[in-house]
C-alpha cells in the first residue's frame, strides 16, 4: 500500500521529502523487495535439478515486466558483501513463475555459489530481460533445437511455451550431455515429448560415444535443412553445428545463443584499452595505468592524488579486465565504477571515457 | 624532508612498507560481516529519521518533541559522518552497491556530493596540513598554524569560531569554493557554475527542512521548523567538534610545501600521522564520529572501510612506539580543550614558523611518553 502511494504521487513531492535520498531507501525499511524503479527478487525455493545445477524460482517485485521465452536477464546476487552481476537464460515459459536454471561452471565462482551455498529467501537483484534468441511473431512450422547441458534453460521455455500456446508443427529436440544423470530437465522433457506429438526428443550421451557429428546430425534429423535451427550450448558442440550450417550454406536458417566468455591473454601483459566516448584507444604494456594510458593519448580524465586514495578518477568500466597496480590482483567488473590511476589494462578493455 | 622525527629515509620507506602489509591485509579480508555492518548503520540511521520526523508531527506533547529533534540529530549525525562521509571516500565501494558507491551516493547537507570530494578526498587527503595546500588548514578564515600570515582579524577567531561550529554544514558547503582562488587560478565562470550546484543543493536541503515537513505539520509547523533547526544545528556542533580534534590539537603538525618534493609513500603516510589525532573513547562514541575519532587510521588508509579502523589502530600505535614517532590520541575533552588553546593562542601574532606553534603554551609537548622508544635499524 505504502508502495503504491508512493509510485502514484508526484516524483517531485515525493523527493522533497526524501531528498537526497531516494524514495526507495525509506521503502525498504519495511520490504526489502519494495522499490519504486528497481526489479528485486526473492529466492522463493532452490530446486536441485542434476548433481551440478538447480532451478531458482523468484518472487520479482512487480517492476518484473515479464520475458520472451529463450531471454536471458542480469541478476545480481550479493556474496561476501560483493554484488556479483551474472546473466542467466531464464528457463521458464512466460506463463511460470519466474525461474533461472544454473549449472555450476568450476569452483569459487558465482554459479558455484548458486549451486552449493544459496538459500531460499536471498535477496537479488535483476535487469530487464533482454535477448534476441526467441521465436519469431509467426513460428516456423519446422523447428531444429539443439541443445547442450545448460544450454537447454531457453530451449526449454520455448518449448514449453510453444506447447501451452497450442503449437502444432514438427519439433525435433536434439539434446547433449555427459549422462542421463547429468541431464538438466530430462524427466520433464521426456513427459513432454510423450504427452505431446509435435515434439520429437533425442538424447545424445558422450559416455556411451554418442558424440555430436555433421554425420549424426544429418543421420537423425535428414530433413534438417528445412527446419528453422535454434542453437546453444557448450562452445565445441555450437562450433561443430556452425561450421555445418556453414558448410551446407544454411548459415541464416541458425539462430544461436553463446554463454561462453572469449578467449584471455596472460596476465600482467598489458592490453589495449577502447575510450568509448572519445572515440580513441592506447595500448598498455602492463606497467602504465589507464589515467597515464588515457592521457598519452591527449585525453584529459578527471583525477586527483594518482595513488588511488580520492576516488576523483573513478569511470566506468564498460567491458575487460583490469589489474590493481598495487596488489596485482586481476577482476572483471563489467559496467562497475573503477579507479583508472591504480588500474592497468588486462587484455581488450573498453571504458566510458 | 624536514619531520619533527629523526628517521632515515630508509627507516621511512620500511615505515611505508609495514603500513602497505597492514593495509593489504585488512582490504584482502573484507566480506559479508563489513556488508552487514554498513547496512545494519544505515537501518539504523534511516529508522532514526522516519521515527525522529513522525514524532516532531505530534511535537505538541514536550517528551515527543524532545525525541523527535534527538532521533533527527542522531540520524543526521550517522547519515553525514559514518554513512556519507565514509561512502563518499569509497570505502565501500567493493561491495558494488550502487547505492553504497562513492560514485553515486548523495549526503543530507548543504554541500554537494561532487564539490565535497574535490576539496576533502582531494586537496584535504593528499595534501594534509600543508600550509598554502590543504584548505582545510584554518577553512580559510581561522588561523591554525603559525606560517599562515597572521591579520587582525584573527583577534576575533576565538569569537567567530563559533559561528562555524553553529553553521558548520554552511562553512563547508562555501568552502568548496575555494574563494581565495577566484579570478586567479579559479576561472568566474567556474565558480559561478559551482555556487550554481551549491546553490541547488543548498535549496533543496532547506526546502525539505525548513518549508515543506513543517507545512505538512498543518498547526505544528512552528514545532516542527524548531526541531529541525535543532537538529541540523545539534548535527553541526557535533561535526564541527570531531573534525577539529582531527587536525587542530595542540600536537598536531603543520607542514610547508617543501615536504612535498619526492615525497615517498612512507614520507606520505608519516605526515598522516604526525598531522592527525584521535579520540578515545567506546563503541558508540566511534560510530557517532564516523570513526574519525580513528583520524590517524583514517588518513593512513581514507578507502578502507571505518569499521576496520578499531583493529588497526593498536597496530598503527605498535608501529608508531617503534619507530618513535608520536600517536597523538586522548579524550574528546582533552583534545578539544587543546584545539581551543590552539585557537586562542594563534589569534595573536607569533608562533615559531614550520611548528604547531603551541611550543609556548606547552613545552613538554616536544617530549611525548610514546617517543624515545628505540630506532629499528634501517632496511
Amino acid at each position: 500500500m505504502l508502495e503504491t502511494l508512493t509510485k502514484n504521487l508526484p516524483e517531485s513531492l515525493v523527493r522533497v521529502l526524501t531528498t537526497p535520498m531516494d524514495p526507495d531507501d525509506y521503502l525498504e525499511l519495511v520490504n526489502p523487495l519494495w522499490s519504486r524503479h528497481e526489479i528485486r527478487a526473492r529466492v522463493a525455493d532452490v530446486v536441485r535439478e542434476t548433481d551440478e545445477a538447480v532451478t531458482l524460482r523468484l518472487e520479482p517485485n512487480r517492476n518484473w515486466p515479464g520475458h520472451r521465452a529463450g531471454q536471458h536477464v542480469q541478476i545480481g546476487i550479493e556474496i561476501d558483501g560483493v554484488r556479483q552481476q551474472r546473466t542467466f537464460t531464464v528457463s521458464a515459459a512466460p506463463h511460470e513463475p519466474l525461474t533461472l536454471t544454473i549449472k555450476r561452471n568450476g569452483p569459487g565462482g558465482v554459479s558455484d555459489h548458486v549451486v552449493r551455498r544459496l538459500e531460499p529467501g536471498t535477496l537479488v537483484w535483476l535487469s530487464e530481460p533482454a535477448g534476441e534468441f526467441h521465436m519469431p511473431a509467426s513460428v516456423p512450422d519446422k523447428l531444429l533445437m539443439i541443445a547442450g547441458g545448460s544450454g537447454i534453460t531457453p530451449i526449454r521455455s520455448m518449448l514449453t511455451d510453444l506447447y501451452r500456446q497450442g503449437w502444432q508443427g514438427d519439433a525435433r529436440l536434439l539434446y547433449c550431455n555427459q549422462n542421463a544423470d547429468a541431464t538438466i530437465f530430462r524427466r520433464e522433457l521426456e513427459q513432454l515429448a510423450a504427452d505431446w506429438p509435435a515434439l520429437k526428443l533425442d538424447q545424445l550421451h558422450a559416455d556411451a560415444g554418442e558424440l555430436l557429428t555433421p554425420e549424426r546430425l544429418a543421420q537423425t534429423v535428414p530433413d534438417f535443412a528445412q527446419r528453422s535451427a535454434y542453437l546453444c550450448g557448450p562452445g565445441g558442440l555450437m562450433q561443430v553445428v556452425e561450421d555445418f550450417y556453414a558448410q551446407q550454406g544454411l548459415e541464416d536458417r541458425l539462430h544461436l545463443e553463446r554463454f561462453q566468455a572469449p578467449e584471455r591473454g596472460a596476465p600482467g601483459e598489458g592490453g589495449r584499452v577502447r575510450f568509448a566516448a572519445s572515440g580513441g584507444e592506447a595500448v598498455g604494456s602492463g606497467a602504465e595505468s589507464v589515467l597515464e594510458l588515457a592521457e598519452s593519448r591527449g585525453l584529459q580524465p578527471k583525477h586527483g592524488c594518482r595513488m588511488g586514495i580520492c576516488h576523483t578518477c573513478t569511470c566506468r568500466l564498460e567491458s575487460g579486465r583490469l589489474r590493481n597496480l598495487h596488489n596485482g590482483e586481476v577482476f572483471e567488473a563489467q559496467g562497475q565504477p573503477v579507479r583508472i590511476c591504480v588500474h592497468a589494462p588486462e587484455g581488450e578493455v573498453e571504458l566510458e571515457l | 624532508m624536514s619531520m619533527p622525527v629523526e628517521l632515515t629515509d630508509e627507516q621511512i620507506e620500511q615505515l611505508g612498507h609495514e603500513i602497505d602489509a597492514i593495509r593489504e591485509e585488512v582490504m584482502n579480508d573484507l566480506g559479508q560481516e563489513d556488508a552487514d555492518y554498513i547496512r545494519r548503520i544505515v537501518r539504523v540511521q534511516r529508522s532514526c529519521e522516519a521515527g525522529g520526523r513522525a514524532l516532531l508531527m505530534a511535537g505538541i506533547l514536550p517528551p515527543a518533541w524532545l525525541a523527535g529533534t534527538s532521533l533527527l540529530s542522531l540520524s543526521k549525525i550517522l547519515e553525514n559522518m559514518e554513512i556519507g562521509h565514509n561512502v563518499m571516500h569509497g570505502q565501500w565501494d567493493w561491495m558494488r552497491d550502487p547505492k553504497l558507491h562513492s560514485a553515486n551516493y548523495e549526503w543530507d547537507t548543504a554541500s554537494p556530493a561532487e564539490e565535497w570530494k574535490h576539496s576533502h578526498n582531494f586537496v584535504h587527503h593528499t595534501f594534509t596540513n600543508i600550509v598554502g595546500r590543504d584548505r582545510d588548514v584554518g577553512y580559510g578564515i581561522l588561523r591554525m598554524a603559525p606560517d599562515q600570515p597572521w591579520k587582525p582579524v584573527y583577534l576575533a577567531q576565538p569569537l567567530y569560531n563559533w559561528a562555524l561550529a553553529g553553521l558548520f554544514q554552511w562553512g563547508v558547503a562555501l568552502h568548496d569554493l575555494e574563494f581565495e582562488r577566484i579570478g586567479k587560478s579559479k576561472s568566474l565562470r567556474e565558480a559561478g557554475s559551482q555556487s550554481l550546484r551549491i546553490l541547488r543543493k543548498a535549496r533543496k536541503q532547506v526546502a525539505k527542512d525548513y518549508v515543506v515537513f513543517p507545512l505538512l505539520g498543518g498547526p505544528m509547523a512552528p514545532l516542527i521548523l524548531a526541531g529541525n533547526i535543532n537538529a541540523n544545528f545539534v548535527r553541526n556542533l557535533w561535526a564541527y567538534m570531531i573534525i577539529f580534534c582531527g587536525h587542530f590539537t595542540e600536537d598536531a603538525e603543520m607542514f610547508t610545501e617543501d615536504v612535498l618534493e619526492n615525497e615517498s609513500r612512507g614520507h606520505w603516510y608519516l605526515r598522516q600521522i604526525l598531522g592527525s589525532s584521535n579520540l578515545e573513547g567506546g563503541k558508540l562514541m566511534h560510530i557517532m564520529s564516523g570513526n574519525l575519532s580513528h583520524q590517524i587510521e583514517h588518513h593512513l588508509f581514507p578507502d578502507m572501510p571505518s569499521n576496520r579502523y578499531a583493529e588497526v589502530k593498536p597496530r598503527i600505535q605498535e608501529i608508531c612506539q617503534r619507530y618513535g614517532i608520536h600517536y597523538n590520541t586522548g579524550r574528546l575533552s582533552r583534545q578539544f580543550g587543546t584545539v581551543m588553546k590552539r585557537v586562542a593562542r594563534l589569534a595573536l601574532p607569533g608562533g615559531k614558523k614550520g611548528s604547531t606553534g603551541m611550543e609556548a603554551a606547552e613545552p613538554a609537548s616536544a617530549e611525548s611518553d610514546q617517543r624515545g622508544a628505540e630506532l629499528p635499524a634501517a632496511a
